[in-house]
């Protein structure tokens, strides 16, 4: 047969990878105003199907999803006078204890538990230095310094526990899990919250670029259903 | 269907909540003793989406996850206590709270909720009393309102009237202003009229003499404006109308998508 059938599947595929491509790229642009959120970029890789292997008119290879990296790099700063919005400049993330382990926020969006803990927005424990829940006094003003120590009254309370992280990855909520190391290299600002990495120029040229490869791709696959059409005219009266 | 078109719709959605937000501080830049508020949001779950035993092109296994994010939802909306600037008005029953600290009022139904408004009255009986006529609790009540030349509150809450009978005058404490304050003010509920209510999340309320032990100082004839910086606010606005007109645009490419789809068998 002169057609094969073959490059209408890849084409698909190539299409399925456009709609993950465009459903990273909404998520993104939805979160753009989410603060600490890291952008999830997308990854491709092409794929020979083994079976295919010789003859080497046969080759196809399939566009397929390879992996979501978190892009980990600085949102800029929002100021909001609060005192407790905390952003993290340079690495790491805060260690929170949550209803599903031990998870780690860049939002320094906190509050105070009415059991006077510090806590996220969504109520998990900060912890200090030593894995401990961060205990705050009934009153009295708020001081956190560009080290991380938090002060009530002149008083140290404790350190927020900053690590970093590797093989990130969103658990929603604004965590992340990943394996910890030690950061060394961060300054914390109190009254500032970070906000979304996500730069929204590129994310509506993501945009435009999905539409248009998702146009091409659909056009080939009609021409190659056209195609098969005339093969099969070939031949009748 | 896609994702992408429920992802944008959450996007479209927080957005529209941020608008509300930002307009309702904008229209209380004028309000005595408002407090701004700001939505924050969060990410919603991630879907994992593992492809099984596929080799990369080194025909080695590709360890890490795909994951694709659902959108954002709205995690709070805080108020931000943050000291308003002072306003001079020369009203003798004007009193602004300079640092930390709420008035407590009494409610009609007898429940208490707090405030930072200090533009009180004094009713018919010779009650001092919010605008809305609630009084202020612990109750100061200032008899024969006729005879009273002069009213002073100091910076500790001391209220001391000076009253003018038949020629002589004569001073007279009638009470004393207290203050409290929240472990995390932050948690505390608007119920309108200027008026909080204290929550769970806010804890109970903590009580003090103004000037002592970190609650703040009362300052006589001077009110405390809205703490709204409308720069801020109208920065905010184009911030979320645009924001909100590219989470259409996903929408927009996602049906357009699907069109493309629809079309493809003539």
């Amino acid at each position: 047969m002169a057609v094969n059938f073959q490059p209408i599947y890849i084409l698909a595929s190539g299409g399925e990878r456009v709609l993950e491509q465009l459903d990273i790229t909404t998520n993104n642009i939805s979160n753009a105003n989410t603060t600490g959120f890291k952008k999830v970029l997308m990854r491709e890789m092409s794929q020979k199907i083994p079976e295919n292997l010789p003859p080497a008119s046969d080759l196809f290879v399939f566009p397929r999803f390879m992996d979501s990296p978190t892009l980990n790099i600085q949102g800029s700063s929002i100021k909001t006078d609060n005192p407790l919005d905390v952003a993290i400049e340079g690495d790491g993330f805060f260690t929170v204890e949550t209803g599903r382990g031990r998870l780690y926020t860049r939002n320094g969006h906190f509050n105070i538990s009415s059991d006077g803990f510090l806590v996220t927005s969504s109520g998990g424990y900060l912890l200090d230095e030593n894995g401990k829940r961060i205990k705050l006094n009934q009153n009295g003003r708020i001081d956190i310094t560009r080290e991380g120590f938090i002060y009530q009254n002149g008083q140290q309370i404790g350190r927020l526990r900053i690590v970093n992280l590797q093989n990130l990855s969103h658990v929603g909520d604004s965590y992340y899990t990943g394996q910890e190391s030690p950061a060394g290299n961060y300054r914390i600002h109190q009254g500032y919250l970070e906000n979304s990495n996500v730069e929204i120029v590129k994310e509506m040229v993501n945009l435009i670029n999905s539409h248009r490869r998702f146009d091409i791709y659909m056009n080939l696959a009609k021409s190659l259903d056209m195609l098969e059409g005339k093969v099969n005219d070939i031949g009748k009266a | 269907m896609l994702r992408a078109l429920w992802t944008s719709a959450s996007g479209m959605t927080a957005q529209q909540t941020n608008l509300d937000v930002i307009s309702h501080n904008i229209a209380n830049v004028n309000t005595v003793g408002f407090k701004r508020s700001r939505a924050n949001f969060e990410d919603l779950i991630y879907q994992d989406i593992r492809d099984p035993g596929v080799l990369s092109s080194t025909q080695n296994r590709v360890p890490a996850g795909i994951q694709i994010g659902l959108g954002v939802k709205l995690a709070d909306v805080a108020k931000i206590f943050l000291q308003g600037s002072l306003i001079k008005t020369d009203n003798p029953l004007d009193v602004a709270i300079q640092g930390e600290g709420f008035f407590k009022i009494e409610m009609p139904d007898g429940s208490e909720s707090f405030t930072r408004a200090g533009n009180f009255k004094i009713d018919n009986e010779g009650y001092v009393v919010t605008t809305e006529g609630y009084r202020l609790s612990p109750n100061i009540q200032i008899s024969a309102p006729e005879t009273v030349i002069n009213i002073s509150i100091s910076p500790n809450g001391k209220v001391v009237v000076v009253r003018n009978s038949g020629g002589q005058q004569t001073t007279e404490e009638v009470g004393n202003i207290k203050l409290y304050r929240f472990m995390n003010p932050a948690g505390l509920k608007a119920i309108g009229e200027n008026l909080f209510k204290y929550t769970e999340a806010s804890g109970e309320p903590i009580e003090g003499d103004p000037n002592t032990d970190g609650f703040g100082k009362l300052s006589q004839g001077f009110l405390e404006a809205s703490n709204v910086n409308i720069v801020e606010e109208m920065v905010n606005l184009i911030v979320a109308q645009r924001a909100y007109e590219v989470n259409s645009k996903g929408i927009i490419t996602a049906d357009e998508m699907l069109r493309t789809v629809s079309t493809l068998k003539s």
